[in-house]
């Protein structure tokens, strides 16, 4: 007979054969009629029954394998799933945002004049300055985040990136102008400048993931990244290739993988973040968005081929080619608008899915996020900024953050002071091209 | 002002929070934690990170690489830190200092747009004219020649070889005139109604049979040409680039960010503001067009007879603004050239005679076509 003892949100199990203790970490992946055995003796561990029937319901972490719900009324049950959850003692903590646009726009303004001054010079020393104050209003669980970032730091990324990636992209993006050469030597350039920005690309994610991380503190624990750059590199041209090869149907999963790897290779302190997601799980609402976005092009180009009446005596017409040319282009800016408008819910479920399917330790994140208000926060964001030429920054960035952290929630977490410190406070630099890719830059 | 304050102490090894209570000694920060620990900081090595804003907490840091760390809430804490630190507390935010803040920062927004509209009458433009005449001819002749490939492909361009010559003895007559500039002048005829003419870098001049066939005579078309020489000399195209990517970057400084949203009020205010350079450069290539006629002889009422073609055909918007479009006002470029142009020359040079001209203008048909095109575009 084994027994169980909840703490919290995660289980202490005792083998009753040869009494060593084993700990379950999600009680909420526990599912009458589980089966396992004892790590040390194999004695069979089963589950009977859920210890607590309400935990069961609070957070069904692997039932969001199914399509996330989108619907007001889903999300409401959410959110009421987060009170009861709080309610029965599970811990649910939450962000808050402290900062105001004001005060924002304030450090904006002397910045942007300090920038001007020294001709671009002081756009790092702006950078940190933005990120120290964002950090500094952010509180989760009560404590705030804080930024150790140097500006310093950020002008030596932006001097790597440009000696390793920049100049060289520039040179061969632009050297065929300069030259005499033939077609074939233009195009190789071409395709060497092309690829050399496919690999930046993701080693450029990487890297900021890496120095960022490496850079912010909560509860004065660093967090860190440690995924490898090449592994990045390999994940994002395969997953960009299949994404091309299936005329963009293998986003989803693709999205969903960069992420995974994002997430998962990312620690705050020595506890890691999981992601359990599945990208089919995104598939659907994918399709919601791809076939409307498709179906429009196509029946705009079909009505204009039609319209323009293209038998095939009238191949040669170059008035009538003309006609197709335009009616094409016109097929391309409405699928293209579409595209855009239908991106944004699907941006929402992608969001939520993502952070619902984050944990760390035993606790899992939640964003009971909507599409309408996410709509309206883009659309109003759009329509301030075009008013105001730009100059509404400092209050659009503080929507968007505060969009994000009304509703963020963390539920279950135990203890956070066994957390201990991993980063020992040395630069993320290593060794060889790969140590290179590895170095942690951020391009500010 | 109480003497002991509450916080926490954060050791940088581990999350634990430990309440802590702080008290101010002479020359540290004496911090006792609940288990009777105490820990002192020397005022002169904490910094402190957060708490210079509204909203924040106070944040103290000390030691490093992973420094560890007090936070208090109540901001009366940081007063009381700058009287018992006292000649040690100038790297401490002080709260009473924020009203002067505010002050300077207003101050900073003033100068701040006195210093952007600097750089835009006088940094921009100054800039341009530092670096475009520092940039070699070979880079703008060969950026020239790619850009007319790709907007006059040769199978669209009029190549009539017994009209086409007596067209460029215009184009030499006039850069004669220059005998100093490194451009060499090269004319190129487009095969489309679109009543325009424009140059590119390195000495690349583009008419299009639209406009061509508007000419009445000879010297008109020398008008054109004249001000699309000036262009090339006083090197506006490479200029243009200069100016666009300037402004972009002016702009991006004072607007925070390129990205998302952003970018559509920032593309519809770049747009804003390089109207105004391109407005300038159209002044500049009248005025020195008109005085390149006058050097080789020609009478400067063939170049305003042809802008009042152009506006009889292409009537100014009247309902746009000047300050919302490249080219200023016909009708105030044409006062300008006549108060330019004083009095005519007593033997204006003649090109071409009218029957020649008609001929040679109508280069892209091959029999002599009615002059009248509509026109579909804007003007020189």
């Amino acid at each position: 007979m084994n027994t169980a003892v909840a703490m919290d949100t995660f289980v202490r199990l005792s083998c009753a054969r040869c009494s060593t203790s084993h700990r379950v970490r999600d009680i909420y992946i526990l599912k009458s009629g589980m089966k396992a055995a004892c790590t040390s003796c194999g004695a069979p561990f089963a589950v009977v029954a859920m210890p607590d029937a309400s935990l069961d319901e609070i957070v069904p972490s692997h039932a969001v394998q199914e399509i996330p719900q989108q619907d007001q009324e889903s999300v409401d049950q959410e959110v009421a799933q987060v009170e009861r959850a709080q309610r029965l003692g599970s811990k649910v903590e939450r962000a808050v945002f402290h900062g105001t646009g004001g005060t924002l726009f304030g450090i904006h303004l002397v910045n942007t004049l300090l920038t001007i001054v020294t001709l671009g010079f002081y756009y790092y020393w702006a950078k940190v300055r933005v990120r120290t104050f964002l950090f500094s209003q952010t509180e989760f669980a009560g404590d705030r985040f804080s930024y150790h970032g140097s500006a310093r730091e950020l002008l030596n990324g932006t001097m790597k990136a440009s000696l390793i990636f920049g100049i060289p992209y520039y040179f061969l993006e632009n050297i065929g102008h300069f030259l005499e050469a033939n077609m074939a030597i233009r195009v190789t350039l071409q395709i060497a400048a092309w690829l050399l920005l496919a690999i930046f690309i993701p080693v450029a994610i990487v890297s900021a993931r890496r120095y960022r991380l490496s850079r912010t503190a909560w509860r004065g624990i660093r967090f860190s990244f440690q995924g490898k750059a090449l592994d990045f590199i390999k994940l994002w041209l395969s997953g960009y290739v299949l994404t091309a090869a299936t005329l963009g149907l293998y986003y989803p999963y693709f999205s969903t993988k960069k992420h995974a790897f994002l997430t998962t290779h990312s620690y705050f302190g020595s506890e890691p973040f999981k992601f359990s997601g599945d990208g089919a799980t995104l598939f659907r609402p994918f399709l919601m968005m791809y076939i409307p976005v498709v179906m429009t092009a196509l029946i705009a180009g079909l009505a204009l081929y039609f319209f323009v009446d293209f038998p095939l005596k009238n191949v040669g017409d170059l008035e009538t080619m003309g006609s197709l040319v335009i009616g094409a282009v016109a097929g391309l800016f409405i699928a293209v608008l579409g595209f855009r408008l239908l991106w944004l819910p699907y941006s929402v479920i992608e969001q939520r899915f993502f952070w619902e399917q984050t944990s760390i330790g035993s606790a899992r994140f939640r964003l009971p996020i909507t599409i309408w208000p996410y709509l309206k926060l883009k659309l109003g964001n759009l329509l301030f900024m075009l008013c105001t030429l730009g100059l509404a920054w400092p209050w659009i960035t503080i929507r968007n953050i505060q969009f994000i952290t009304d509703q963020l929630a963390l539920v279950g977490k135990d203890n956070f002071d066994e957390t201990v410190q991993a980063y020992d406070g040395a630069p993320p630099i290593g060794e060889g091209l790969d140590g290179f890719l590895d170095t942690g830059f951020d391009l500010g | 002002m109480p003497s002991l304050w509450q916080g926490y102490y954060l050791d940088g090894h581990t999350a634990i929070r430990h309440p802590v209570t702080i008290q101010f000694a002479t020359t540290a920060l004496h911090i006792v934690k609940a288990d009777g620990n105490t820990i002192d900081w020397p005022y002169g090595k904490i910094t402190q990170t957060q708490g210079a804003y509204e909203g924040e907490q106070i944040r103290l840091e000390y030691g490093g690489p992973l420094p560890q760390t007090v936070i208090v809430e109540d901001l009366a804490f940081l007063t009381a830190l700058q009287q018992a630190a006292a000649s040690n507390a100038a790297h401490f935010h002080n709260p009473q200092q924020r009203p002067l803040r505010l002050r300077l920062t207003i101050l900073a927004g003033i100068a701040l747009l006195g210093v952007t509209a600097c750089f835009y009458v006088w940094g921009i433009p100054g800039l341009a004219t530092f670096l475009a005449p520092r940039i070699p001819v070979s880079w703008e002749e060969q950026l020239g020649a790619s850009v007319l490939a790709q907007l006059a492909p040769s199978d669209t361009r009029c190549v009539d070889l017994n009209r086409f010559p007596a067209l460029e003895t215009v184009v030499a007559r006039l850069s004669r005139a220059m005998p100093d500039s490194p451009y060499r002048i090269q004319l190129t005829v487009v095969d489309n109604p679109v009543m325009n003419a424009f140059a590119l870098p390195g000495g690349q001049v583009v008419v299009f049979r639209g406009l061509l066939e508007a000419t009445e005579t000879s010297e008109q078309l020398a008008g054109v040409l004249a001000h699309e020489l000036q262009h090339i000399y006083k090197q506006h195209p490479t200029r243009a680039i200069i100016e666009q990517a300037s402004t972009s970057l002016l702009i991006a400084a004072v607007s925070g960010d390129f990205t998302g949203a952003l970018a559509y009020g920032i593309e519809g205010a770049r747009l804003l503001g390089v109207l105004r350079y391109s407005r300038l450069h159209e002044d500049e290539a009248d005025r020195e067009g008109l005085r390149l006629l006058q050097a080789v002889g020609i009478d400067p009422a063939e170049m305003i007879a042809f802008y009042r073609i152009m506006e009889a055909q292409h009537p100014h918007e009247a309902v746009t603004p000047s300050s919302l479009s490249t080219h200023p006002d016909t009708n105030e470029r044409i006062e300008t050239l006549i108060a330019l142009a004083g009095p005519p020359p007593p033997h204006p040079v003649k090109l071409f005679s009218q029957e020649a001209w008609k001929d040679l203008r109508s280069l892209c048909r091959r029999p002599v076509a009615a002059t009248s095109q509509i026109p579909t575009d804007t003007a020189p």
